[in-house]
């Protein structure tokens, strides 16, 4: 046993100092080309990736939290249920579960809305969601998206909070009134439009609810339409990650009559497409990487063309293929996972500073544009540079990119790549066996 | 060069003699087209995209160019008329047409949808106009919309589970105190698509005699303006706007304080003329557009031009999302221009193996007096013809697949649905699972109705000199290292 170990050690030094004596003196092509190749691709992945999480978390989590619950109980065939057997229902599902944060009856409509304001003359279409005010306040998620001005999230019989891109369009002030058209039905029969007053405006960061979403209480419903009709429970958990699970227990529980739906079912199409685009983002990067194997596999063919000589030396002195060819791996193997541990070091550190990093460069660029402006006044008067921005504000609704890294897929995708590389460097390696030392050694080609 | 030439080709012939050689070379040829395709597919794609988005935005959406009105339509019919009876722009327009856009509520079998671009257009319109007849695309009933019809959108008859000839209410909210509601029925005349889901969602059409009854003279006209070429829109906001008579009392009240004398009276020395009465200027007959650009510059500039003689012209109205989609097309195109970039560094190695393996015949070819400067000839020549085969393999093979990328996609579609059927079958023998969802590669609720391409060839024809010049940039050093063979060591030493 004891000779084995020391039989090892001496073969690994044997490897070591052959394969690091090769890199002294000549400048080392593979070892710069790899390191540098794989460093640069996975730092830009890793930034592409996490700001792309980023926006997409942005939009997942609002569409969760804030438009369709963890969970939804409907009755079937888009029946409607009354007050009091939504709260019985409610009552009923918090008895069972403990899981459950919030049951929110809620009822959702599209209506017209109309600002009072003399001036302004246009109409504007409203997503109109009712909930249940009291259970609305026990949903910790929402509230965290939901930044309201003044905070207090009390809906009255009449009273509506306003997206804050709605409420700003319609130049209204908090206490205006607004008209809203009811619901065309016998029972609600008007010819006026109904009047809510602004109790509030919101702000969730996701231009969609902000811009066309209005919240009202389901008590104000039968303002609207005559009577209360919820259309469905939304269902809040403290861990959303239980949602399959406990969807699967309310269907035993509720039985065939109600139809239950997660937020993953309901929105899976938009989903789909978010995660679509995330795999085109990956299989474009990997083409990055596919041709850096390329280029290693190359140098790597070169070398050893080179050190035909020297390789069939090694060989004649009794080395066996196996150690030629970890000898020529090795340092690609060392310069694969250096360098792809510095690229997501410095992937990471660029992404959580991305913000930054472009306002550094904004400012430098700039600053370099305006001298050259002044620089060139002699020859061309008055001549000035546009503003040079790299992320336009006033194009796209989030003010800066909220970046998010999800831990496991940056690795295995990191471990893929440096996979992929390296192995690639073991093709040209691996013909190294079929030389022939005479031969080479006796024409020395 | 014949001779560097010959050589060269000869290498090329005899590639296949050489393992070394020849399967460096084909993995530079191969990388080099896989990269080109890359880039055809990617800018196609987004062009593609990008053309049609437009296409679909001014032709439905915001028509070429828009003159928003705020009288009522005796007024903007009066208006029309002046812009037609102007020969200058009449001859531009090809179909011009008085409309209202209001917001309303769609009602039917108990389901709600608004409607946000809610339009009364000219009863003839879909005859008339023949970029918005041949934009939208008629799926059932009929395109025309009499009184008391309306055309909606397959999304929104989806969503009020309707057909043609069912009945829908509309919602309308008047803008009298107190918000007096206007409910109507209207028979559904024909279900269309834009192409363009987003858009689908907002869209629905009656005839302007059907909003007559429905809308009270609150709602202004607007003029609708088709051009002969849209590309014409930024000249016709131009010669719409620039003011035609300028009065000698508004000249010496304004104008001639404002600039120095030699450029005011360059400027109306060449394009107005001073009457016999000498009470005004007059724009003249027949000065060319950029003449005419030279004097809007000029107004502008002195803030002199009416306001309301604005028309808003479909690049204004898409400006933020042309740029948009420009930036992320750009974004894109730079990422895969560095991969191609770094393709072509492929060469470098392969010309040094080229070289390496070669060097017996450089050896011999030098001794008998050929130059290093032609030596690095021969295998620049080398790099040049590998990085050649390359883009044109890549050229070829990448505007067959845009030719077929939809029915490409279908297929590999095609495969991944019968893969994920046969894992869902099995699945159902063991536990209960959900209905089976077929993968899509582009959901349709999200993105055009198929993938369009839209091949540059321009850009094309970029990014093969770029592939070029980096191969040469890229076969210069072992070229150069070549002609440094010493012939007497190598043919002494092999």
């Amino acid at each position: 046993m004891k000779n084995r170990i020391i039989y090892f050690i001496n073969k690994l030094r044997f490897w070591l100092f052959v394969s690091l004596k090769r890199q002294k003196g000549k400048k080392n092509l593979i070892f710069i080309s790899l390191f540098s190749g794989i460093t640069g691709g996975l730092a830009v992945l890793v930034v592409v990736l996490g700001i792309m999480n980023g926006l997409q978390e942005n939009h997942i989590s609002r569409r969760i939290e804030i438009g369709s619950y963890h969970i939804v109980v409907k009755k079937q065939k888009f029946k409607s249920f009354d007050l009091e057997e939504a709260q019985n229902l409610k009552e009923k599902i918090y008895g069972r579960f403990r899981e459950i944060q919030a049951v929110i009856p809620f009822s959702d409509r599209e209506v017209i809305i109309r600002s009072n304001k003399s001036f302004l003359d246009e109409l504007q279409i409203l997503k109109l969601r009712a909930v249940d005010p009291d259970e609305i306040k026990k949903d910790s998620k929402f509230l965290e998206y939901f930044e309201l001005t003044r905070g207090d999230l009390s809906l009255k019989d009449s009273s509506i909070i306003l997206g804050n891109e709605m409420y700003n369009s319609i130049f209204s002030d908090i206490g205006d009134q607004i008209y809203i058209t009811p619901d065309i039905s016998l029972s609600s029969f008007k010819l006026q439009g109904v009047p809510f007053y602004i109790a509030d405006s919101f702000k969730t960061g996701s231009y969609d609810y902000d811009r066309y979403w209005g919240f009202i209480s389901i008590y104000a419903l039968k303002n609207l339409s005559g009577r209360i009709d919820i259309d469905g429970l939304g269902i809040k958990l403290h861990n959303i990650n239980d949602s399959s699970k406990i969807a699967f227990r309310l269907k035993k529980f509720l039985g065939k009559d109600y139809e239950i739906e997660t937020a993953w079912e309901m929105n899976r199409g938009y989903f789909m497409a978010l995660r679509l685009e995330k795999t085109m983002i990956i299989v474009l990067f990997s083409l990055i990487f596919l041709i850096v194997a390329a280029n290693t596999y190359g140098a790597l063919k070169l070398k050893i063309l080179e050190k035909k000589t020297d390789i069939s030396i090694l060989k004649a002195l009794g080395a066996s293929s196996r150690d030629i060819e970890i000898i020529y791996s090795v340092e690609s193997v060392i310069a694969g996972f250096l360098g792809s541990l510095c690229g997501l070091a410095l992937g990471i550190l660029i992404s959580y500073n991305i913000n930054n990093i472009f306002t550094f460069i904004e400012t430098i660029v700039n600053g370099f544009l305006s001298l050259l402006a002044f620089a060139l006044q002699g020859l061309f008067r008055g001549i000035t540079f546009g503003k040079f921005i790299i992320y336009d504000k006033s194009i796209y609704y989030q003010s800066g990119f909220p970046v998010k890294i999800y831990f496991p897929e940056t690795v295995i995708t990191c471990l893929l790549i440096t996979g992929m590389t390296v192995l690639s460097s073991f093709i040209p390696v691996k013909r190294t066996g079929r030389l022939k030392p005479v031969e080479v050694l006796k024409n020395k080609s | 060069m014949k001779l560097e030439n010959i050589i060269t080709l000869r290498y090329l012939k005899n590639i296949r003699n050489n393992n070394e050689i020849s399967g460096s070379s084909l993995i530079v040829i191969i990388v080099i087209a896989v990269s080109i395709i890359f880039f055809i597919a990617s800018v196609s794609i987004m062009n593609g995209y990008i053309y049609n988005i437009m296409r679909i935005q001014l032709e439905i959406d915001s028509y070429h160019v828009e003159i928003p009105a705020y009288t009522s339509f005796g007024d903007s019919a009066q208006l029309l008329e002046k812009i037609m009876n102007n020969k200058r722009l009449s001859n531009m327009i090809r179909y011009a047409g008085l409309f209202r856009e209001d917001k309303v509520l769609l009602t039917a079998n108990g389901r709600t949808t608004g409607i946000l671009k809610f339009r009364a257009i000219p009863g003839d319109a879909f005859l008339m106009d023949r970029g918005l007849n041949k934009s939208l695309t008629l799926l059932d009933g009929v395109k025309s919309v009499s009184l008391n019809e309306i055309m909606i959108s397959r999304r929104t008859a989806d969503k009020l589970a309707v057909n043609v000839d069912d009945h829908v209410y509309i919602t309308a909210m008047a803008s009298d105190r107190g918000a007096h509601i206007i409910l109507r029925r209207l028979k559904v005349a024909g279900i269309f698509t834009t192409g363009y889901a987003e858009l689908d969602e907002l869209l629905a059409y009656i005839s302007n005699s059907t909003g007559d009854s429905l809308f009270d003279d609150e709602t202004p006209y607007s003029i609708m303006i088709k051009l002969e070429n849209f590309n014409d829109a930024g000249n016709f906001a131009i010669l719409y706007s620039i003011p035609k008579v300028i009065t000698k009392q508004f000249y010496s009240d304004y104008i001639s304080g404002l600039i120095n004398k030699n450029d005011k009276d360059y400027l109306f020395a060449r394009y107005m003329i001073n009457p016999a009465d000498n009470s005004e200027y007059i724009l003249k007959n027949g000065l060319k557009i950029n003449e005419l650009k030279k004097l809007y510059t000029f107004f502008s500039n002195l803030g002199l031009l009416n306001p309301l003689d604005r028309v808003i012209t479909w690049k204004d109205k898409n400006e933020a999302t042309l740029s948009a989609l420009h930036f992320e097309k750009n974004v894109i195109a730079f990422i895969v221009i560095l991969v191609v970039i770094v393709a072509t560094l492929n060469i470098l190695s392969t010309i040094y193996i080229t070289a390496y393996e070669k060097r017996q015949d450089i050896a011999i070819l030098k001794s008998m007096g050929l130059s290093p400067a032609r030596v690095n000839a021969v295998f620049l020549l080398n790099g040049i013809y590998l990085s050649l085969i390359g883009i044109i393999a890549g050229v070829f093979s990448g505007l067959l697949i845009m030719m077929w990328l939809n029915e490409i996609l279908q297929f590999f579609a095609l495969i991944i649905n019968i893969f994920l059927w046969i894992i869902h079958r099995i699945e159902t023998f063991f536990i209960e699972t959900d209905k089976f969802s077929k993968f899509e590669f582009f959901s349709r609720d999200f993105y055009l109705d198929k993938i369009y391409t839209e091949i540059s060839y321009i850009e094309i024809l970029f990014i093969s000199f770029i592939t070029l010049v980096f191969s040469i940039i890229a076969s210069l050093i072992p070229a150069i290292r070549a002609g440094k063979i010493k012939p007497i060591e190598v043919i002494k030493n092999g």
